[in-house]
């Protein structure tokens, strides 16, 4: 449910009606008035406070009255000035601008240049002028595009109401804004269940044979190589992949390994089970080892029968329609990427994702070997750096802040705003800690948010840490730090909350393991406080620690 | 009847309770001449009828859109 502002230079009433179901939705009265809307500080817009601000421009009413091409840079330029001042006025809301579409409807020679193009590229342009980290671009040219002026727009609806887009239009456009408020709110999924056997490829390799399996460069191959590549570049953007399928091991390594038109290659994938269990084991296994729940799961998979199975023994499994036609299968990965994964911007993490979960798998091998946890974690000759946030780690950070679930002691989630506010204000330090072993980089994996309430006392008001590094004992040397930090600032004393949610009951013995004194305790919450003048002693199994304060 | 109303229903997002065959343009707050419009488009498309701009309004109610549609 999000509050959302709808502008146009038209009537989009009929967008309104696809929207409101599943969000509270605030549309200006009466006909065009979207500037005055916006420039007018006290207008009903400012009231409603959006969190989300979609606005749709129809581009043949505004070029109606643009006679020069100066004529409308000029009128477009303004118009951006007021989304400026949009994004000025509501500086917490995301702004998505719609791209702009005009047909082609003045009668021209053939020859002519057409301005349209211009205006179109221009506005386009403007957008990414805007230079917010908030500013969304909304792109219903690419709607257009791919479904045909036809289809989106209406003339019974024009003529009859000033509504430009067709029910379907409405519909497409829709579906784009919930997508990208899905992925803003931090709800991505985390990986893709593949199958192999008409699903990677045509045909069965048990039984084509290597050189059977339908896999090429163009025709009937191409569709699965297409759709390959597509799944390539989400795991470039940190999607991660894995394989599930019946098959014996060697036949289908060896259609992964060698097969010439493969783009995905054992690399690629953080799990290959290939192996005679039901899918779902399959898929708990591999997010046991992986450490993620099974609900970040989508699954792929040709044959109905696993669908179906999937769904009934695993129903928080996402679970994708094949389509009827493999032509269309890579039009079904890119729709995937728009419904589980849409990413707004990538951060370093998210690049290197499949290696960080690679690492994991080898790590959970020498953990096999270990005898004791100490023994375990000199083994991973673990180093840990904490310091005080950096402006390139803010993406990160607020990202972790929406996305931790289990190790997050009180589950606030920061706007970006606020934990602007927050990084400039001198009562608040944010830590944050990178952690690397023999198995690579972990990237930024925990978050500490302090508070110096007065001169005597702080208050922890978040601790996340990634699931990827629990269980080594690394908030405790965090924790350590950051009080023996405190300590020689003079703070006298700490205190910690633990706030109670569906899934972070893994951490709500934090506080008692470090050692804090409960003093208030109920259904929800736990408070917790410590003397400062002792510190936490931690084991000495680190390969390096380093502090910045 | 009923699948017709569970259309409308459907298309102005509200539960098909609030319809009956005698509600028409006005009886929900959520069914308005703006609405209607886009009433009339879904219509067409789902039941394959064409109801000319200029006789939209006079396609006001259930009975009178449910009578089109079982003509064709």
């Amino acid at each position: 449910m999000s509050k959302i502002a709808l502008l146009s230079n038209v009537n989009i009433d009929s967008l309104k009606m696809k929207l409101r179901r599943n969000n509270e939705i605030y549309l200006p009265q009466g006909y065009g008035g979207w500037m005055q809307e916006i420039l007018n500080e006290t207008s009903g817009l400012y009231k409603f406070k959006p969190e989300v601000v979609v606005c749709i421009p129809y581009g043949n009413d505004l070029m109606a009255s643009w006679e020069s091409e100066e004529d409308g840079k000029d009128a477009i330029d303004q118009i951006f000035f007021a989304f400026n001042k949009l994004l000025e006025n509501l500086p917490k809301a995301n702004v998505f601008i719609g791209t702009l579409d005009i047909s082609k409807k003045e009668i021209r020679p053939i020859c002519s240049k057409r301005r349209e193009v211009f205006f179109e590229n221009y506005w386009y342009e403007s957008i990414f002028e805007l230079d917010s980290e908030r500013c969304v671009p909304l792109d219903i040219k690419e709607i257009i595009s791919e479904y045909g002026r036809d289809v989106v727009y209406s003339n019974k609806l024009w003529y009859a109401g000033s509504m430009p887009f067709s029910p379907k239009g409405n519909s497409f456009i829709a579906k784009e804004i919930n997508n990208i408020i899905f992925a803003l709110e931090g709800n991505r999924k985390k990986c893709i269940a593949l199958d192999l056997d008409n699903t990677l490829w045509g045909g069965v390799i048990g039984e084509d044979g290597l050189e059977g399996i339908g896999l090429s460069e163009y025709k009937e191959g191409a569709r699965y190589k297409d759709a390959q590549k597509r799944l390539k570049e989400l795991k470039d953007i940190g999607v991660l992949l894995c394989v599930v399928s019946k098959n014996n091991e060697d036949d289908a390594m060896d259609g992964i390994n060698k097969h010439p038109s493969m783009v995905l290659r054992k690399d690629d994938f953080v799990a290959l089970n290939i192996n005679w269990k039901t899918k779902a084991e399959n898929i708990q296994d591999i997010a046991q080892e992986l450490n993620i729940g099974t609900d970040s799961f989508v699954f792929l998979d040709d044959n109905p029968a696993e669908r179906e199975q999937m769904k009934d023994v695993l129903p928080e499994v996402s679970v994708v329609d094949f389509p009827k036609d493999v032509m269309d299968l890579e039009k079904t990965v890119i729709d995937m990427y728009k419904k589980y994964f849409y990413l707004y911007k990538s951060t370093k993490e998210d690049l290197e994702k499949t290696k960080m979960y690679q690492a994991e798998g080898e790590r959970k091998k020498i953990q096999k070997k270990a005898v004791t946890l100490s023994d375990y974690l000199k083994l991973l000759e673990i180093e840990i750096d904490i310091h005080r946030l950096e402006d390139l780690e803010f993406e990160r950070v607020h990202q972790l802040t929406h996305k931790t679930n289990q190790f997050n002691l009180t589950t606030i989630r920061y706007s970006k705003e606020e934990l602007e506010n927050i990084k400039d204000d001198e009562n608040y330090r944010i830590y944050t800690v990178h952690t690397r072993d023999k198995y690579g980089d972990n990237g930024l994996v925990c978050v500490v948010i302090v508070h110096i309430t007065d001169d005597k006392s702080a208050e922890v008001e978040t601790f996340l840490m990634s699931c990827r590094v629990m269980g080594r004992d690394i908030e405790k040397v965090v924790l350590s730090k950051i009080m023996d930090s405190l300590k020689n600032d003079g703070i006298k004393e700490i205190k910690g909350e633990y706030i109670k949610t569906l899934k972070n009951a893994p951490v709500e013995d934090f506080y008692d393991k470090m050692e804090f004194e409960c003093e208030y305790k109920d259904e929800n919450t736990k408070k917790y406080k410590k003397d400062l003048s002792s510190s936490l002693k931690t084991e000495e199994v680190y390969k390096k620690i380093e502090f910045r304060g | 009847m009923k699948e017709f109303l569970e259309f409308i229903a459907s298309v102005l997002e509200v539960d098909s309770s609030l319809l009956n065959e005698d509600s028409k343009v006005g009886s929900i707050e959520e069914w308005d001449s703006v609405a209607h419009l886009t009433l009339v488009v879904e219509i067409e498309d789902e039941y394959d009828v064409e109801i000319p701009s200029d006789e939209i309004g006079e396609y006001d109610s259930v009975k009178k859109l449910y009578a089109l549609i079982k003509e064709k």
